[in-house]
């Protein structure tokens, strides 16, 4: 890769269109608000300019807004941008043109743009007298010259999916019809003709393949996979358009790209078709009315990558090239020569859509099987040649080893390698990253390489909606922890054609085999929730629970629900409803002799919210572990944590009755259905970001007021004395005390996570990816909510630091260093054998994995310890202490003498 | 304080076995007349005969030098005085460790309470100087035994263990004062179990 260009990730950043050039292309973003030039050979931003808006409301956000951008085809040096109600020309090297702003009516809405060598012509609807004005401005200044109007039977909605433009023309699909409209390119000619091109079922998309002053091609697909291909001639001297269909037998599921080259004396016409792991391509030469030179190339793909998405067909110096992009987010490149197609690049873009990640384990070592196997039995006797024999074995594999290392040399080197790098290592560092991406790729990812060690694709799949954002749920079914048994992970996902269908899939986390007995399409219900049994069933299987839309709660594969949960503690359920925007809580009790595999839930509390909305929960990691229960205080007392497992973090957004907006944070007890935290904050913008660990929480959110990130860290504290030292239950009646500060944040914030350790007891730093590429480390002692505004020695005798509104972050605590990670919206971390380590995965457009000592490394020994001179001097010694016996012993007998 | 050489010559006249001649420059009245005359004597040259008992050892006299005395003294330990000394000096041994104790507090308030390498070490000499004195201490009284001490001494011992014991107090006490003993909650929080839960909570937003 030589170079790339990350765009903002706002609106501005959103590309509505690419013009290429030559040597750069203007890419138009943000709603035709931002153009910019980028130079192909550096990847250098020539240019950008930004519309001249003077009425950039705050309420004109929420409308969507419509942008057309269009290459004047008779002059393309220049473009035209329709950002709703504004119209600029930009020339290609970096000047506006000029720039005008339509006047505005609400009934009015610009729709259409089309441009002619002396005019820029603006189609708007009136939706008022179902007629669509059209208005000609004037290409040199944009001054308009006059207007006129046309009978126009669609809404503007129906308007905006359904048509398309093609230099003078407006094409829109009506039913089994598509109607031609010409608009009149000259003053001296009004008539606007329509005609019409029937098809034989309802027509479902119009595409323009190909554009220029004269000719033109475009394809229409019918619903029931009909599709016909059209080309236009334009005739001499007038504005008026010839057309006649191309006569192309092609497949329903197939696209088509055409190409055109100064040295190619027409267009080639490409057809492409995906066909299993097999792409096909037909290549032809348009002649007037027929396909001439078909060629046919076909190349075999590596793995399914599904359908095709999108399609560019392209000669460069005489090479003809296809690019690809395939439903898994596959990019691909074919060359197409004389001798076949050849796939001259593959890339996983899907990497850059992650939106769930676990990470499993490696499997156990053979030798260290033997180890777990050794003190495995049961009995005296069966132990102890239990020992013998597997110590035996172990000696003879030793000796065999040594063997093949002394006759076979490193022959097979690479497949012992290979076979290492899946064996899980000393301390537990190394680990397999399952990923799932939005598109429906499954990757399983080897963490200390970074390498992909194998990928599924699920074709038909899509994910749960999750607020704003997209959701799958991944779990470990079963963990690497039973050295007899290989994991499990399965995944759920919606059905891409009709969402009321689920799919379970279920694979091997090191291999990527589906486990078919644990797989299926179907499930007799229409699913709201799904989570993870809390005790192990079958052969040390977790299984799945669903809740139904009719509040029933099923096990996957069907078990009893005593076995899958347990029936000494009770369970509650809480769910969020969206529409209502409630959360319920339901209480769920199982009789033990019980062998019922569903049962009904019990409504037992629920928590609605009015004026605010709803925009994120956030619930604790399940690896969180709190060690200590309190804080050591200076006069060496006990501050007693308050450590609700059942907490969850609720984030709502709102405007109160002064019109200001206000975000609020809640710690909603999940078992009790109670309040325990309830923060409001004025003129304050989400994205929320929330930690939410042991217990405390920190979030982050955008101050308007005064422009910059803050961060609010709280504390639950039970207070001096513990109400029950031995269980905690949500009922009881613990107040707990809330100890709260706010921070200035240096940096605004992508994503947070805080990280995780085997036991909870190293200290805790917060992960913070920032919009600038940093992933910063930062110790949660800085965010501690009782940091003193002035520091008494009692305070100094704990260790806290004194209160200052800023977090200075030191450029050290940078942990990806200058490997900038962009756009990143999630943090995974991990606990590994290590105490002091803790793992941490960051993903988004970039990925980055690295390992992160909280408390510096404690239990390791460092990297540079001098194992030599330890052992000399060990040596030295022993040695030394020996002669020194020697001449003691010697040095007594001659004094013994005198 | 060895018991080796009279501490008192006035009362009692202790020579052992081995010493061969004693100078005795406290002699009583009666015994310093005939020496003062035998000293004129010398110094004149002209011998005098005053009393019986000069003439009696007429020739010793002008033979001993000064101080010596012809008198024998008996070698026989009396045994009354050896008790009293025995009594004392086992007293001495019992009650040792109490007159040690002031010094100790003066050595522990210097220390310090924060932790540095003295105190440290201070701290550790206040340990380990009573427990090795109760370990040894049959041995501390075993010089008394070798000396043919009859009867009991336990009640030394037991003075001898309790003082040591107030050596120990000490140094509990300044364990205490430096935060090194496990008196407060804090310090037993980290053994502490973790809660077990009364109830599990699952859930989420629903899919639409």
């Amino acid at each position: 890769m030589r170079w790339r260009k990350v765009f903002e990730t706002n609106e501005y950043g959103k590309i509505d269109r690419i013009i290429w050039y030559d040597q750069e292309s203007v890419i138009i973003s943000g709603q035709g608000r931002r153009a910019r030039s980028l130079r192909y050979a550096d990847g250098l931003e020539v240019w950008q300019l930004a519309a001249t808006t003077t009425n950039t409301n705050s309420n004109q956000d929420t409308v969507a807004k419509h942008c057309q951008v269009i290459k004047n085809r008779y002059d393309p040096g220049t473009i035209h941008i329709l950002s709703d109600d504004l119209l600029w020309s930009v020339s290609s090297y970096g000047e506006m043109l000029w720039s005008i702003e339509i006047p505005i009516k609400s009934t009015l809405k610009n729709l259409f743009l089309l441009s002619t060598s002396q005019y820029v012509i603006v189609g708007s609807l009136d939706s008022n007298s179902n007629q669509l004005q059209v208005t000609y401005y004037s290409k040199q200044d944009g001054q308009q010259a006059f207007s006129s109007s046309l009978p126009w039977s669609f809404n503007a909605k129906d308007s905006l999916n359904k048509c398309s433009t093609m230099n003078n023309l407006i094409l829109c699909s009506n039913n089994d019809e598509l109607s031609i409209i010409t608009i009149p390119t000259t003053t001296d000619d009004t008539n606007v003709k329509t005609r019409h091109i029937k098809a034989s079922s309802k027509i479902e998309q119009i595409r323009i393949l190909y554009e220029s002053t004269t000719r033109s091609v475009i394809l229409i697909k019918s619903d029931n996979g009909e599709t016909k291909i059209y080309q236009f001639n334009k005739k001499e001297s007038t504005s008026e358009w010839d057309f006649n269909e191309l006569n192309i037998q092609m497949k329903s599921n197939s696209f088509i790209s055409i190409a055109t080259d100064k040295n190619l004396a027409g267009q080639q016409i490409l057809e492409a078709s995906a066909n299993d792991q097999k792409l096909n391509f037909h290549v032809s030469t348009i002649n007037e009315q027929t396909l001439t030179n078909t060629r046919s190339y076909s190349v075999e793909l590596p793995e399914n990558m599904g359908e095709i998405e999108y399609l560019a067909y392209s000669v460069v110096k005489n090479t003809q090239l296809v690019t690809l992009r395939m439903q898994d987010g596959s990019l691909l490149v074919i060359k197409l020569a004389d001798n076949g197609a050849e796939l001259i690049l593959h890339r996983d873009e899907a990497l850059s859509s992650i939106i769930s990640v676990e990470t499993f384990d490696l499997s156990l070592s053979i030798t260290q099987m033997r180890i777990e196997e050794e003190f495995g039995g049961t009995g005296m006797f069966s132990m102890f040649t239990k020992r013998i024999s597997s110590q035996v074995s172990q000696l003879i594999s030793f000796f065999l080893r040594l063997m093949d290392l002394f006759t076979h040399g490193n022959r097979n080197r690479d497949y012992l390698d290979k076979q290492a790098a899946l064996v899980r290592d000393e301390f537990n560092l190394n680990k397999i990253l399952i990923v799932v991406t939005s598109v429906g790729k499954v990757f399983g990812i080897l963490t200390q390489s970074g390498g992909i060690l194998w990928k599924n694709f699920f074709p038909n799949f899509a994910p749960f909606e999750h607020f704003n954002a997209v959701h799958v749920p991944l779990f470990h079914i079963r963990s690497a922890a039973h050295y007899t048994h290989e994991p499990l992970a399965s995944i759920v996902y919606r059905d891409r054609n009709s969402l009321h269908d689920t799919h379970i899939r279920t694979f091997n986390p090191y291999t990527g085999d589906l486990e078919n007995n644990l797989t299926t399409s179907s499930l007799p219900y229409h699913v709201k929730r799904v989570f993870l049994s809390t005790q192990a069933v079958d052969e040390f299987c977790k299984v799945l629970l669903f809740v139904d839309t009719n509040n029933k709660i099923h096990t996957y594969p069907p078990v009893p629900l005593s076995r899958a949960l347990s029936t000494t503690i009770p369970t509650y359920i809480y769910l969020f409803d969206k529409s209502e925007q409630a959360f319920v809580g339901y209480y769920l009790s199982i009789d033990e002799n019980d062998q019922k595999t569903s049962t009904n839930l019990k409504e037992v509390w629920r928590v609605s919210f009015q004026n605010e909305e709803v925009i994120n929960i956030h619930t604790r990691l399940s690896s969180d572990r709190v060690h200590s229960a309190g804080i050591v205080l200076g006069d060496r007392s006990v501050l007693y944590k308050y450590t609700n497992p059942n907490l969850i973090a609720v984030v709502t957004e709102g405007i109160d009755y002064q019109k200001v907006p206000f975000v609020n944070i809640y710690l909603l007890d999940t078992v009790t259905g109670s309040l325990k935290l309830s923060h409001t904050h004025k003129r304050v913008k989400s994205p929320v970001h929330i930690v939410l660990s042991e217990n405390w929480i920190v979030y982050t959110y955008y101050n308007q007021r005064y422009r910059r990130y803050e961060a609010v860290s709280s504390s639950l504290f039970e207070g001096e004395a513990q109400y029950n030292y031995s269980t905690f239950s949500s009922f009881d009646p613990i107040e707990p005390v809330i100890q709260s500060k706010a921070y200035i944040l240096p940096y605004g914030v992508n994503a947070i996570q805080v990280t995780t350790t085997e036991k909870g007891i190293t200290s805790r730093d917060i992960i913070m990816a920032t919009p600038n590429g940093m992933l910063i480390e930062i110790p949660w002692i800085l965010f501690d909510p009782r940091r003193p505004l002035d520091l008494t020695p009692m305070d100094r005798e704990e260790g806290l630091i004194m209160y200052t509104p800023e977090i200075m972050v030191n450029f050290e605590s940078v942990i990806n260093y200058y490997k900038y990670v962009y756009n990143i919206r999630g943090i995974h971390t991990v606990a590994t054998g290590l105490e002091s380590t803790s793992i941490v995965f960051a993903y988004g457009l970039d990925l980055f994995f690295t390992r992160v000592f909280p408390s510096r490394i404690f239990d390791q020994l460092k990297d540079d310890f001098d194992f030599m001179i330890i052992g000399w001097s060990t040596v030295a010694f022993v040695v030394g202490s020996f002669v020194a016996k020697r001449f003691a012993s010697i040095h007594q007998t001659k004094k013994a003498w005198k | 304080m060895s018991n080796q050489y009279p501490t008192n010559a006035n009362s009692v006249r202790l020579t052992p076995s081995r010493r061969k001649w004693f100078i005795d420059l406290q002699i009583r009245k009666n015994e310093r007349l005939p020496v003062t005359t035998n000293e004129n004597s010398l110094t004149t040259t002209t011998v005098t005969t005053t009393t019986q008992l000069n003439n009696n050892n007429n020739n010793n006299l002008l033979l001993s030098p000064i101080g010596y005395n012809e008198q024998r003294v008996s070698d026989v330990i009396t045994q009354d005085d050896d008790e009293h000394l025995l009594a004392r000096r086992s007293w001495d041994i019992a009650l040792q460790p109490i007159k040690q104790l002031p010094m100790n507090i003066v050595l522990a308030w210097m220390a310090g309470n924060s932790f540095s390498l003295m105190s440290i070490m201070i701290v550790v000499m206040l340990f380990m100087k009573p427990i090795q004195a109760i370990f040894s201490l049959s041995s501390a009284f075993a010089s008394l035994e070798q000396e043919g001490l009859v009867g009991n001494i336990w009640l030394h011992k037991i003075m001898y263990f309790l003082g040591n014991l107030t050596h120990l107090a000490l140094a509990l006490y300044k364990c205490q004062s430096m935060g090194l003993l496990p008196t407060y909650n804090s310090d037993w929080i980290a053994f502490a179990d973790q809660q077990t839960q009364m109830e599990t909570s699952l859930g989420g937003m629903i899919y639409s």
